[in-house]
């Protein structure tokens, strides 16, 4: 199914008068927490402080919900990989153990952490969806033991893809990041996403590839992975060719920014991800 | 007038001596010869005395303690001058161009055209019209670091970027110069040489955006002290790499709250993710296939990287940025901070 579809659910309208009413108070609250909020995540409010909040929805944080469910479903998504990955017998060799188990940890605790900011916000998390990590049968199981390429292979393209994914919700995650709660938001998704990155390095690395996508170069032998790296060779920042302005080469410069994708591309009709989603 | 060809006599010359025919020359002609060489015309004897040559000034010297100027005072000893020459050169002995002038009886000056960290050299003379003192003694000075402003919003947060950015790529150039570099396996030289592209061409980025979007703004290339790293050594030159892009990506990360352009939010964020890569790579070098890539010491519980406030990331890069930075005109406040 697309998850497109499933955050249509979130899209909330206009604030009415009363509504607006209730989120000032709410953002004075927020307010009154002050220095109180700025070390802890979300998750780690206590409870009876996320109670005494008003709960209204308005249409900035209905975005903001709907690109935490988005990210929710991708992390469901490598969390569920790396945990049958970890706990497949025989799959990983132990001398690479400590970095999927690494992995697996942050997958599974970034999953946590955005059910409970999106609870926190006032918003419902998605129910984790059904994964085929064979998309179909496109590919060998990556979870038997006799696969590790694959294993190894998938996990390059859902943490490539998942740096990407966010990147490309960092405007709609800004111009929602008006009060105190929405910068938190968008500051623990700037964060997630540098630690997918550092994921993404570390497994491209290990399968003998730069830690930094070259051009658009798709991972070998697995031509379904192209979309993930379409776009990936942008020289062009901010309207000005980078190419220009060193000598450094074009290679370098492409290897040098990472590159947004849109949530169309990875969770649409055709999406990445949603090669991978059952239901 | 006698005298005052007596006095020329002694006055050391760097041209030819004049001899007694040219001065009884000299001296029936009505033209005197000053100090400085310059011939003065209509002095006769029964005249009134003869103005007298003008005298230097001296005791000059040169204070450095405010900051982006420098400023000189002498003692006048002149009481016929009309205005005092300053000539700077960048040398001792030669170079000296006219750099200011004021009024007679002023006996200081203020040089506010100087770069910082640079040494300068002056020297005085008192004029009148065409004539001129010899010179005060000359003085040198260095000027200080000068402090960089950051400047405020975006643009302020985009310098912050830039100056780190700059010292990133300052590193990895002179690592590539180093003994460690020189020897280390190929597949090390390959990361750090990547990395010191990419630091550039985000450097070079940075230079170009800030200076399209605010030219008067851009802040210029900064000094950087490297005194405490020891490029010879592998453990000197990838342990602070590995400061540095921690330290890079959790300052973009704590910083892209307070960004108020989306264009310029998601270059940060297309900068930031490959930082973390870097930052991952040298880790692993460093503890290879160990957690250490993505360590619990900078991501927490929730698998949220640490992240730092502008103050936070400045006081720990200036150990390594010579130039004093004013980031007083960045948003104020920590905003919301990743803590381990």
């Amino acid at each position: 199914m697309s998850i497109i579809k499933l955050l249509d659910l979130f899209n909330i309208g206009e604030m009415s008068k009363e509504e607006s009413d209730v989120f000032s108070s709410r953002r004075e609250a927020f307010r009154k927490m002050g220095d109180f909020s700025k070390k802890l995540s979300l998750a780690a409010l206590p409870a009876v402080v996320l109670n005494s909040l008003p709960k209204v929805a308005f249409a900035q944080e209905a975005d903001v919900l709907g690109v935490l469910n988005y990210a929710l479903t991708l992390e469901y998504l490598e969390a569920s990989y790396y945990k049958m990955g970890v706990e497949a017998s025989g799959l990983i060799p132990a001398e690479d153990l400590p970095v999927f188990q690494q992995i697996s940890k942050h997958e599974t605790a970034h999953v946590a952490f955005l059910q409970e900011t999106i609870s926190a916000l006032g918003g419902t998390p998605v129910a984790e969806p059904t994964f085929d990590f064979t998309a179909g049968g496109a590919f060998p199981d990556p979870h038997d033991p006799a696969n590790y390429a694959t294993f190894m292979a998938l996990a390059q393209a859902f943490e490539d893809t998942g740096v990407r994914a966010y990147k490309g919700q960092a405007g709609a995650l800004m111009a929602a990041a008006e009060n105190e709660m929405m910068n938190t938001a968008l500051t623990a998704a700037l964060s997630i996403h540098g630690v997918e990155a550092r994921h993404a390095s570390q497994v491209r690395r290990m399968r003998g590839e730069k830690g930094w996508i070259v051009n658009a170069q798709a991972i070998e032998g697995v031509e379904a992975t192209q979309s993930i790296y379409a776009g990936e060779d942008n020289v062009t920042q901010g309207g000005v060719d980078v190419t220009t302005l060193t000598d450094v080469g074009m290679e370098a410069v492409t290897e040098a920014y990472d590159e947004p994708l849109t949530m169309e591309q990875v969770a649409g009709e055709n999406g990445i991800a949603t090669l991978f989603i059952v239901s | 007038m006698s005298k005052i060809i007596k006095n020329l006599h002694e006055i050391p010359q760097s041209g030819k001596p004049i001899n007694n025919s040219r001065r009884k020359f000299l001296a029936y002609s009505g033209v005197t010869l000053t100090a400085s060489g310059l011939l003065l015309f209509g002095c006769k004897d029964d005249e009134d005395p003869m103005p007298t040559m003008i005298n230097a000034p001296s005791n000059l010297m040169a204070d450095n303690a405010t900051e982006g100027q420098i400023s000189l005072s002498w003692t006048d000893n002149a009481n016929d001058e009309d205005s005092f020459k300053i000539e700077r050169s960048m040398s001792m002995n030669s170079g000296f161009a006219e750099v200011g002038s004021v009024n007679a009886n002023t006996t200081t000056y203020v040089d506010e055209d100087v770069d910082a960290a640079t040494e300068y050299f002056y020297r005085v003379r008192a004029s009148r019209g065409t004539e001129y003192s010899t010179y005060s003694n000359v003085v040198s000075t260095m000027t200080g670091s000068m402090t960089v402003s950051l400047g405020s919003g975006d643009v302020g947060i985009l310098n912050y970027a830039y100056a780190l950015e700059q010292l990133e790529a300052a590193f990895y150039t002179q690592v590539m110069d180093g003994g460690y570099f020189a020897g280390a396996p190929d597949n090390e030289k390959q990361i750090l040489s990547d990395i010191q592209k990419h630091e550039v061409a985000h450097r070079e980025f940075f230079k170009a955006a800030i200076t399209a979007a605010a030219p008067d703004d851009v802040i210029p290339a900064l000094s950087v002290n490297f005194a405490d790293i020891d490029f010879d050594s592998r453990d000197s030159v990838l342990g602070t790499a590995k400061v540095f892009e921690d330290l890079g990506v959790s300052a973009y990360n704590g910083a892209g709250q307070f960004i108020q352009n989306g264009d310029y939010l998601l270059i940060a964020g297309k900068i930031v993710s490959v930082e973390a890569r870097h930052a991952a790579a040298i880790r692993d070098l460093l503890n290879p296939k160990s957690a250490d890539f993505a360590g619990d010491d900078i991501i927490n519980a929730n698998g949220l990287e640490i992240t730092r406030s502008f103050s936070d990331v400045l006081t720990a890069a200036s150990n390594f940025i010579a130039t004093p930075i004013d980031a007083s005109g960045l948003p104020s406040g920590s905003g919301f901070q990743v803590a381990v």
